[in-house]
């Protein structure tokens, strides 16, 4: 929520666009031996987009932990001004409910500060990274009842996310699918390989294309929320969500 | 563990504005750190257009620059604008925004900006304009298709304007979100056409209306305004100017009275962090008075 070095000039951000992007990390106890790889993939990240100008002055970065309980670890910050939060495993299970409520949390909160600040915001874009099936039996109605909303009857979340699920090892595809959301934009990817570090890579590098590309949007000549390609490597599926679960 | 504030590696890819560079506010990173780019690799519009033309009572300032997203993509610039007259009185201006998710909407805002003004000087009302250049667009966007040569759409706001007595009196029709401002003598600015909000459920949306349209049409005012001066321009320069009351009072500061034609052109590619759309205005100056 920066205004830049050296600029405050009593205008603030008045009219400055941001794209919020929160990534949402499982950091239970079967990630352990992946936490090295996870980190680095963090770091690459966030030194990607500080070297990419259009995209660091357009997105705005927040890290979500979670296992038993979910936490913000660093919140929404441009990235040439904060550095990347370390992820640390509790040892806990894979809570993908409490993950979801963090977010429900968050999302409103943040968008309040930044448009209190004059901001104008798209609509955040939620990346959910986990190995593991959900440990608690309620996500899916706490999924559709705190980050889906319901046009017809104008229930749920208003500002609800693009949520895109990313699982691996025991993450299953059917639970992914019902993830992605919404149906137009959302995707899943499912990864089965067993190489952890590959797999961060890859996640990574789909999370940097979709921030560049949704920085440099060329659909509207102005910043917008584009999918990256599907990734051409193998034991990748790349999904469209469920249209008939909700 | 938190993270921390960095205020160091903020400091560290920070650049400088460049001497003469105009900016408002914060003007972010990428202003100034965005490489040039090789030339693009086919004909295609210059970076920077600008133009200027006088007519009994009125100076007009028109330029279109590239925005920093298409130098970053080593795209052409999508914006065009025309200037024209009619019967010596009036001046017909057109500015033209190409959709940026068809790879060639640069030609069609070239097209739609060239057809209508030509339409307007041979005496043709905006709506029977806007109708035959649509239709012209739809054969040449269809053909284009089939040749996989690109698609191509784009937004189009056109008016005829005269002045008399202190008075600015003409017609002005569009299609999609670049509008008509008036920048009063005392510096406040108020839109003449439509003005889009851009937002959708609480948050930015980029959609937009945009020729081809299906049945040619446009919407559609006449204006009747006293003293001031007007500006037709894309959403590049509206954005910005709608929703910051810095960026509203810098520009009405430096556009008080028409500026040289380099410093207007300049002054539209003004610096701000986020905004990095191609940027096209025309400003029509009373003369004289």
């Amino acid at each position: 929520m920066s205004e830049g070095p050296g600029y405050s000039d009593g205008y603030g951000a008045e009219g400055q666009m941001v794209m919020p992007f929160y990534i949402i990390c499982d950091v239970s106890g079967s990630m352990t031996r992946d936490m090295p790889a996870l980190n680095d993939g963090i770091q690459k990240l966030h030194r990607s987009i500080v070297q990419n100008p259009v995209v660091d002055d357009v997105a705005h970065i927040s890290v979500i932990s979670f296992s038993n309980d979910a936490r913000t670890l660093m919140p929404l910050s441009q990235m040439s001004e904060r550095n990347m939060p370390t992820l640390v495993t509790d040892g806990g299970r894979t809570n993908y409910g409490n993950a979801f409520r963090e977010l429900a949390r968050a999302i409103p909160q943040d968008a309040a500060a930044l448009r209190a600040q004059g901001y104008r915001i798209f609509r955040p874009c939620a990346f959910f990274l986990t190995d593991g099936e959900p440990t608690d039996r309620d996500w899916l109605d706490v999924f559709r009842t705190t980050l889906t909303f319901d046009k017809s009857t104008s229930t749920g979340m208003r500002q609800y996310p693009v949520f895109i699920p990313f699982g691996f090892r025991d993450a299953q595809e059917a639970e992914l699918r019902k993830l992605a959301y919404p149906y137009t934009k959302g995707k899943y990817y499912h990864i089965k390989t067993q190489d952890i570090g590959q797999v961060l890579g890859l996640i990574m590098d789909v999370i940097m294309n979709t921030v560049v590309a949704s920085g440099q949007s060329s659909a509207t000549g102005k910043p917008t929320l584009v999918h990256a390609p599907a990734p051409t490597v193998p034991g990748v599926t790349v999904g469209d969500p469920d249209d008939d679960w909700i | 563990m938190s993270a921390q504030p960095d205020a160091l590696s903020a400091a560290a890819v920070a650049v400088p504005a460049p001497p003469g560079v105009f900016a408002i506010g914060d003007p972010g990173r990428a202003a100034f750190a965005t490489p040039d780019g090789p030339p693009t690799p086919a004909l295609s519009a210059p970076d920077v257009a600008a133009s200027s033309a006088a007519l009994p009572g009125i100076r007009i300032r028109a330029a279109s620059v590239r925005g920093i997203q298409h130098k970053a993509q080593h795209t052409v610039r999508q914006d065009a604008f025309t200037l024209g007259q009619l019967g010596g009185s009036h001046a017909v201006v057109v500015v033209c925004d190409g959709v940026g998710s068809l790879d060639r909407s640069d030609y069609a805002a070239a097209l739609v900006s060239q057809r209508l003004t030509q339409l307007a000087m041979s005496g043709a009302p905006w709506p029977a304009a806007f109708e035959t250049a649509n239709a012209e667009l739809v054969k040449v966007a269809a053909e284009w298709e089939s040749q996989q040569r690109g698609g191509m759409a784009t937004t189009a706001i056109a008016l005829a304007v005269t002045r008399r007595s202190g008075w600015w009196t003409g017609e002005a029709a569009w299609v999609g979100d670049s509008p008509l401002w008036h920048l009063s003598q005392d510096g406040v600015w108020a839109p003449v056409t439509d003005v889009p909000d851009g937002a959708s459920q609480g948050f930015h949306s980029s959609a937009v209306r945009a020729m081809p349209t299906p049945d040619g049409s446009c919407s559609w005012c006449s204006f009747h305004i006293y003293g001031g001066a007007l500006f037709a321009m894309s959403d590049g320069v509206s954005n910005p100017l709608a929703w910051s009351a810095e960026v509203r009072d810098t520009l009405a500061s430096w556009w008080a009275c028409p500026p040289e034609p380099l410093t207007f052109a300049a002054q539209v590619g003004f610096a701000r962090k986020s905004h990095i759309d191609d940027r096209t205005a025309v400003g029509i100056w009373p003369d004289g008075e």
